[in-house]
């Protein structure tokens, strides 16, 4: 796709492990002032139409949508939320676009995960109750065996799973608002505690609060309201089966196809060489591995090599999560995929700060929908 | 934006709730006969006409090509150890005193395959690949769920 729709704003509140003193409407309110600000929008005059992303579980709240259009700016509008992640949002938002159907959309996602006191029973709640449930297994032990099978696999090792925390969390150090930057060293991932093997505590990307509001516009409303707009050049997702039985453990066949559905209409042919630079799914350790080469964006059994050599580092040839992906900034559970397509967006802005990426033209953001499913989403983006 | 924010973090107020959640969940007509097979000491799969495949656990249709499976076939209960992993945590992030050692297994000729405990094995000596083979309760203890599986266990020699 050739400049047919944009990202013209952005706002975000958050990312910290708690955040006690806001109610999730009043994140929503802070990124959405911000995003019309950076728009220079009014949503009550200029948005034609709003989607979000909520799953009913995660708010603690039945019919959920029916919380969001007040503190959007959206009461009396076109609204509608979907469930996933939040790039599923964002391509639903962008496809009303592509329609002709509306000028300006927002998307929003968000996380107050610190709200959720029961986590790992919602999540394993989600698991097949016939088949699965019964186990009684706490829904980490899906992750340890995917971990197991894809590292006996690729060849891949715990060791490269791990550089890949100590990248991701140093990355985050460059980040005022990631909640979970810090310096450690490869012993402290692999000394971590057992979750269930591979798997440890520091594989898993803790989670954080917070919000990300985008407004999307047509070519020529982007036009209008941006001297920088952000093309949305290829858009792709992707649902594998529900079936942890039916699923290929080893590769991330939803990432595959997604990409691949994106790369196509962005005319990407090589990713490694068009792609200037990645924010992907880590939602564990491993999963950053095995999503690059899902994504085409190395060979099989490749990643781990890559992240020894430091291709994947911000210097490298290939920066992958330099933002801190969700290890550094946290996991944002359905705002996780707008916090990587936001890093994007900054880099090919020019407004990343102390991260900023040099002569970034062409980004990619894939989002995982997280335990225990198998569908993602991806976006290509250039300036 | 809001000019006066909280200053205290003793100001933050929230409140608590809860509610209680019962479902039912019907298991269907591939479901009874898995079940009902189960109760038998049997594994049974869903053998698709029009592609030839066989699903495990079964389902009334063929998630390839999207016909009805329409034949159920006894799969020997032997089968491979795809990929494991020892479980440190219960449902509520707290530390099992005893961690569980769960496998996927899968069995020849069939996609999907069987997600239980594995028993009769020393962690450490869990292989990628290694040969089990399911191990039934007792008839008298079956009741028609996944749990009639006491656990898989290596294959012993026969
Ligand atoms: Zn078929």
């Amino acid at each position: 796709m050739q400049k047919q729709m944009a990202i013209v704003g952005v706002g975000y509140s958050g990312f910290s492990s708690i955040s006690p003193g806001l109610s999730y409407k009043e994140l929503m309110y802070e990124a959405a002032v911000r995003a019309y600000q950076d728009a220079g929008i009014d949503p009550r005059q200029d948005a034609d139409g709003f989607v979000t992303v909520a799953e009913d579980f995660h708010e603690g709240t039945s019919i959920f949508d029916e919380y969001v259009p007040d503190q959007l700016g959206a009461v009396m509008r076109p609204v509608h939320t979907v469930t996933g992640d939040g790039i599923h949002g964002l391509i639903a938002g962008a496809l009303k676009i592509l329609s002709g159907a509306m000028n300006i959309v927002v998307v929003e996602g968000h996380s107050k995960a610190s709200n959720i006191l029961t986590l790992s029973q919602v999540t394993a709640y989600a698991l097949d109750p016939i088949y699965n449930r019964p186990l009684g297994l706490n829904p980490y032990s899906i992750a340890g065996l995917e971990m197991q099978r894809f590292l006996h696999q690729t060849k891949n090792t715990v060791e490269q799973c791990a550089r890949v925390v100590v990248k991701n969390r140093r990355n985050a150090l460059n980040h005022p608002s990631a909640g979970h930057g810090s310096d450690i060293s490869l012993e402290d991932v692999l000394a971590s505690e057992r979750v269930a093997s591979p798997l440890r505590k520091l594989d898993i990307a803790p989670h954080s609060d917070g919000c990300v509001v985008f407004v999307l516009a047509s070519a020529d409303a982007a036009r209008d309201l941006t001297p920088q707009p952000i093309w949305i050049r290829g858009m792709g997702w992707s649902n594998g089966s529900y079936s942890l039985e039916q699923r290929n453990w080893a590769h991330a066949d939803y990432a595959r196809q997604a990409a691949q559905m994106a790369y196509h209409q962005a005319g990407v042919e090589k990713p490694h060489d068009e792609i200037d630079f990645a924010e992907i799914d880590d939602t564990f350790s491993y999963k950053e591995l095995q999503h690059m080469e899902a994504l085409e964006l190395c060979g099989e059994g490749e990643a781990g090599r890559m992240i020894d050599e430091g291709a994947t580092q911000p210097g490298g040839s290939l920066p992958i999560n330099v933002s801190g992906g969700s290890l550094g900034v946290g996991n944002l559970l359905e705002a996780s995929g707008l916090q990587r397509v936001l890093e994007v967006v900054l880099q090919l802005r020019g407004q990343a700060s102390a991260r900023q990426l040099k002569n970034v033209e062409t980004g990619l953001a894939f989002a995982w929908r997280g335990l225990p499913t198998a569908s993602g989403a991806a976006l290509v983006l250039s300036r | 934006m809001p000019l006066d924010k909280l200053s205290h973090p003793q100001q933050a107020r929230a409140w608590f709730d809860n509610i209680p959640i019962q479902n039912q969940y019907t298991v269907g007509i591939a479901g009874e006969v898995f079940f009902r097979g189960l109760m038998d000491g049997k594994l049974l799969a869903a053998h698709c006409q029009e592609c030839g495949r066989t699903f495990l656990p079964p389902t009334l249709y063929c998630g390839n090509c999207f016909s009805t499976s329409g034949e159920w076939r006894e799969i020997v209960p032997h089968g491979v150890i795809d990929t494991f992993t020892v479980v440190h945590l219960d449902l509520e992030d707290n530390r099992l005193e005893q961690p569980e050692l769960i496998a996927l297994v899968r069995f020849e000729g069939c996609e999907g395959g069987l997600i239980h405990r594995l028993g009769e094995i020393d962690a450490a000596q869990v292989e990628v690949g290694m040969p089990v083979e399911v191990v039934f309760r007792p008839p008298q203890e079956r009741e028609g769920s996944i749990l009639d599986i006491a656990h898989v266990r290596p294959l012993t020699k026969s």
